[in-house]
């Protein structure tokens, strides 16, 4: 079946696509550190002549961290201010936030909270950049978008006064990051991986023990019963990662044996692009390419007959093949224009409560980078079980980048994006 | 005197400004929200990408269209294997069987009500009518309720003896994408069956009998070629809306070997492909333009045989 | 195929053929939805077998219509988005018929084209333009309940213009005209003879539009910006593709019977108001 080829769109030319990938102004790596040599490198509002927002787009990397460029035209709020009447009006993924934690805070500041979902980042980019002014706090933003939105001044920088709480518990490793330096634009909600979750009692081999653990999910006997995330970026890091490429390259000849392996993969295995969830989990459910927060979640749905210690995960990085996994960060941002950034603020501060964070990843499942409790309390509280230890993430993982197998979807420059969507779009037909 | 005068032929008495002024809101309306973002369709599949965002930049002067994007999208339907090609053919295909077993199923049925169900027809109309208003998504979720692996479906056929192993009908299967349109779109394919069915008076075929023609003659020469008017219009209602369908297989199938156009449509439109979504909905508009026209030609002409009798 | 054959050789017989396709028919087209609301009635989470009767899933269960917030907020969404198309949708149309029937300007036939081109547009070419009119060119407006508005007032005008000029070719123009000859205004013509007469295609046109508008998806869904102003077919869509329990069929089921409801009341006042009549006109277009 997997026999016939399938010739791929157009490939585009390595030199075309650095010349289209030029046009826009987009500061590649190497390009960004010479500018980084000679621009501004203090903090403060710019200094000479600050970059403008759509000369300079610099793509962070670990080896190139960036300091995003501040705006006179967009400063952050004064200290000392008090909390708006609110209602907080948030933008983010459905539920990400404990209803519970939503009301909590409500009654503490005396403020509604308005909550409005989108699937995808992408698709907040997008509201964001039409109406920004409509959402206080962006929960959550992602570091393949966040160098451009600051850019383009989306966002606003945050003043750290009113986040007591963040520099009192945040790990060390997440206060000042490679793709924003100092987190003067963000701080992180969460910290997750991404990796193999698996029912042990339906896949018999011992995944974590295999030369290349991602060959389980072009395993035909599992056909059917694979399921993929969603999105460009998470779909295409499976190809990528298990041929030990880079999974932000722009070579369009790595990117087209990427497209194939999937092509492949979708013919013989009839994946499943999606979050598992109730449905799945009663039914076709064995291997899914997932998070480890969303394996935790899935506790809370599990049918009456399964158990989650039917559940292994693995993270590639830690297992025998020692190949690259995917670790990253999910964070908070407040849009430029926001009616209630103190608010926002607040509520970025009640999420590093030490209790409030424990409550809130008690439902969340996904693991904020907090000093104030250790994995053994998070087993001992059962919020996540002894079987699945392995999800947590410890804070000797960080700062992010430090481990050459520990990776992050970086922002690419807008043509490789467009190429990855297409990709993405040929693989799946838009379901 | 003067009022007389000044009116046109229609509405002797009114005032020349008093009918025209009532159709003007509902104009307004419809240039609104029907032209003007039709416009936006073009100028979005004809003008620029945000260099950074990817958000499309519409052009509205036609002068400066670039149509770079749209005639991409059409070669890549010439492009085999490309996934626009796959989901056309999958739209022809499953649009094409289901209109064809909507026909099928919804002829005899049409038939049964106008001509034997006596004095039960009432009875039978009504319960033919109930799925216009029962939502088109309360009736795939019935379906998949029912299409579980653990559910009623695979129970009796696992009772019946004919399967061992559950099937997994809302795994990707295009069989389920085509029972699903079929069973969605039929009532309005036997609507207009039914009206041709029931107006074709029982004196002609009556006639027709007493001339010496046979009951499959007399179905084939009278019955059939005077429904066919209803037969075309029951085609062009079904596959219109089928063609734009996303929902119905996104719900009851959702892969790559059973998306339709309309589901890389909407897909699209979340993503930087916008201008390729634009440009597909206009392939689409201009594809169905003729049987849009057809059927409007033919429903005034039919308005018109009504307002003659 | 033989019975087939059978049927075609003798369809004047008992039809016995004809009588199982139309009641296999009616099982076929009817059973699921009927399955789909005795699940919203079960007494535990499983959609996939009957087991026991409950009203949990209505009144009671976390994830009840009424205490799950989001159900509520989709219910109440949807009755607010029909009752609200209707008040522009029909008005509207009611005078876009009369104007179109009385008066043959020459304009009057491209707008009657407009009105029915855009009636039979593929309705995801509709959602996707108004998407994008909403997001690209008309800001304001905006994603959400105002353009949800908008766009279903547009697209359902054409139901209460087809059913009222089907009643006005049975009326004609006499008791204006006459009305007019004894006095009457222009405006208290229409408003103390032609409306009277059109009432029961104006409460037929609520019914219809009403019942339209509460199960529509694919526009009200490609304009909802988010939570609180999804409508149940866009609530049942998105929960259909994750993991749905029975109060998603509860939600359908509460919806499904404020419909009916509503129809059973036009289909009343309709029968009320043209008692004694002759049979009316045939609408020029069937029902979509």
């Amino acid at each position: 079946m997997s026999g016939h080829a399938i010739p791929h769109r157009r490939p585009l030319s390595r030199r075309e696509f650095l010349r289209r990938a030029g046009m826009t102004g987009i500061a590649l790596p190497s390009m960004a550190a010479i500018l980084a040599a000679c621009g501004d490198d203090g903090g403060g509002n710019g200094g000479g002549g600050g970059p403008s927002p759509s000369a300079t787009l610099q793509l962070a990397r670990p080896d190139n961290p960036v300091t995003l460029p501040t705006f006179d035209s967009n400063p952050p709020i004064e200290d000392g201010l008090s909390p708006e009447p609110g209602p907080l009006r948030v933008i983010g993924y459905a539920d990400y936030i404990w209803n519970r934690v939503l009301k909590k805070f409500s009654s503490q500041f005396g403020a509604e909270v308005e909550w409005t979902e989108y699937a995808t980042p992408e698709e907040m980019v997008r509201e964001i950049q039409a109406h920004g002014a409509d959402f206080d706090l962006w929960v959550t933003t992602t570091i393949e978008n966040l160098g451009k939105v600051a850019t383009a001044q989306l966002i606003q920088p945050l003043n750290h006064t009113y986040l007591p709480n963040f520099e009192a518990n945040a790990w060390d490793g997440v206060k000042s990051q490679y793709f924003d330096v100092r987190s003067q634009y963000s701080v992180p909600y969460t910290i997750y991986s991404t990796g193999i979750a698996y029912r042990n009692d339906l896949v018999t081999d011992d995944v974590g023990a295999m030369d290349n653990p991602y060959d389980i999910f072009f395993d035909a006997r599992y056909a059917g019963q694979t399921h993929l995330l969603n999105g460009a970026r998470d779909t295409l890091s499976v190809p990528l990662l298990r041929m030990g490429e880079d999974i932000n390259t722009d070579d369009p000849a790595v990117l087209d044996q990427a497209k194939q392996m999937l092509l492949d993969g979708v013919a013989s295995m009839n994946w499943k692009f999606d979050h598992v969830d109730y449905n799945e989990l009663n039914n076709q459910f064995a291997i899914h390419h997932t998070w480890n927060g969303q394996l935790t979640y899935y506790i809370y749905y599990l049918p009456r007959d399964v158990s989650i210690e039917q559940f292994t995960w693995v993270f590639p990085p830690d297992a025998a093949g020692g190949k690259a996994g995917i670790l990253t960060t999910d964070v908070f941002a407040i849009p430029k224009g926001a009616r209630n950034p103190v608010l926002a603020h607040e509520m970025i501060n009640m999420l590093y409560d030490p209790e409030i964070a424990l409550e809130n990843y008690s439902y969340e499942g996904f693991q904020p980078p907090n000093t104030a409790f250790s994995a053994d309390q998070v087993i001992a509280d059962g919020i996540v079980p002894e079987n699945l230890r392995n999800t947590l993430i410890t804070e000797d993982a960080l700062p992010l980048g430090s481990n050459p197998l520990e990776v992050q979807q970086y922002e690419l420059a807008p043509a490789t994006n467009q190429l990855y969507q297409q990709i993405y779009t040929d693989v799946t037909g838009g379901v | 005197m003067a009022e007389e005068a000044a009116s046109g032929t229609q509405g002797a008495w009114f005032p020349r400004w008093f009918w025209p002024s009532f159709a003007a809101p509902a104009t307004l309306w419809l240039i609104l929200f029907f032209v003007v973002p039709f416009y936006v369709i073009l100028g979005i599949a004809f003008g620029q990408l945000d260099p950074i965002f990817l958000t499309p930049i519409p052009v509205y002067n036609p002068l400066r269209w670039d149509s770079t994007a749209f005639l991409e999208v059409v070669r890549d339907f010439g492009t085999s294997g490309s996934v626009y090609q796959s989901a056309l053919w999958h739209t022809l295909l499953f649009v094409g069987i289901s209109t064809l077993l909507c026909l099928l199923i919804g002829y005899p049925v049409a038939y049964f009500i106008a001509r034997h169900a006596g004095r039960y027809k009432m009875l039978f109309l009504v319960l033919f009518i109930a799925p216009f208003w029962i939502s088109y998504m309360m009736r795939m979720l019935g379906w998949m309720n029912l299409l579980q692996p653990n559910g009623y479906v695979n129970r009796i056929l696992e009772t019946l003896g004919l399967i061992d192993q559950p099937i997994q009908w809302l795994n990707g299967k295009p069989l389920t994408v085509i029972l699903g349109l079929t069973y969605g779109y039929i009532p309005y394919m036997i609507l207009p069956l039914y009206g041709t069915l029931d107006r074709i008076s029982s004196g002609t075929l009556e006639a027709s009998r007493d001339l010496g023609a046979g009951q499959i003659s007399t179905f084939l020469r009278v019955t059939l070629p005077l429904s066919r008017q209803g037969i075309l219009a029951g085609i062009v209602i079904v596959t219109l809306p089928m063609f734009g369908d996303y929902y119905t297989t996104n719900l009851l199938a959702s892969t790559r070997n059973t998306a339709m156009v309309g589901t890389l449509i909407v897909s699209s439109m979340g993503s930087s492909l916008v201008q390729q979504g634009a440009s597909l909905v206009l392939l689409l508009l201009i594809a169905l333009f003729f049987p849009m026209l057809y059927y409007l030609r033919e429903t005034s002409r039919a308005a018109e045989l009504v307002s003659g009798a | 195929m033989r019975r087939l054959l059978g049927w075609l050789r003798n369809p004047w017989a008992k039809a016995r053929f004809l009588w199982i396709v139309a009641i296999g028919y009616m099982a076929w087209t009817l059973l699921p939805v009927a399955i789909a609301v005795l699940f919203s009635f079960n007494s535990t989470r499983a959609l996939t077998a009957w087991q026991g009767f409950s009203t949990r899933w209505y009144v009671g269960d976390v994830n009840s219509v009424w205490n799950d917030p989001s159900l509520r907020a989709a219910l109440f969404a949807s009755l607010k988005l029909a009752s609200l198309t209707v008040l522009i949708a029909v008005p509207l149309g009611v005078a876009f018929a009369l104007a179109l029937d009385r008066w043959r300007g020459r304009s009057s036939g491209v707008q009657n084209f407009l009105m029915l081109f855009s009636f039979i547009t593929p309705e995801i070419a509709i959602g996707v333009a108004l998407f994008l009119f909403v997001v690209q060119l008309a800001t304001t407006i905006g994603l959400g309940f105002t353009a949800q508005l908008a766009g279903l007032s547009m697209y359902m005008m054409a139901y209460p213009v087809i059913v009222v000029r089907a009643r006005l070719l049975t009326i004609g123009k006499e008791y204006e005209e006459a009305a007019m000859d004894l006095g009457a205004s222009p405006i208290g013509a229409l408003r103390r003879v032609l409306l009277p007469l059109l009432a029961p295609a104006i409460f037929a046109s609520v019914a219809i539009v009403f019942a339209a508008a509460i199960d529509n998806f694919v526009i009200s869904s490609q304009l909802s910006s988010g939570a609180g102003d999804q409508t149940v077919p866009v609530m049942i869509y998105s929960a259909a593709r994750r993991g749905p329990l029975p109060s998603l069929n509860a939600l359908a089921t509460l919806t499904l019977a404020a419909s009916m409801l509503l129809i059973g009341i036009a289909v009343w006042l309709y029968r009320r108001g043209t008692r004694g009549e002759k049979p009316s006109g045939r609408p020029a277009l069937p029902m979509t």
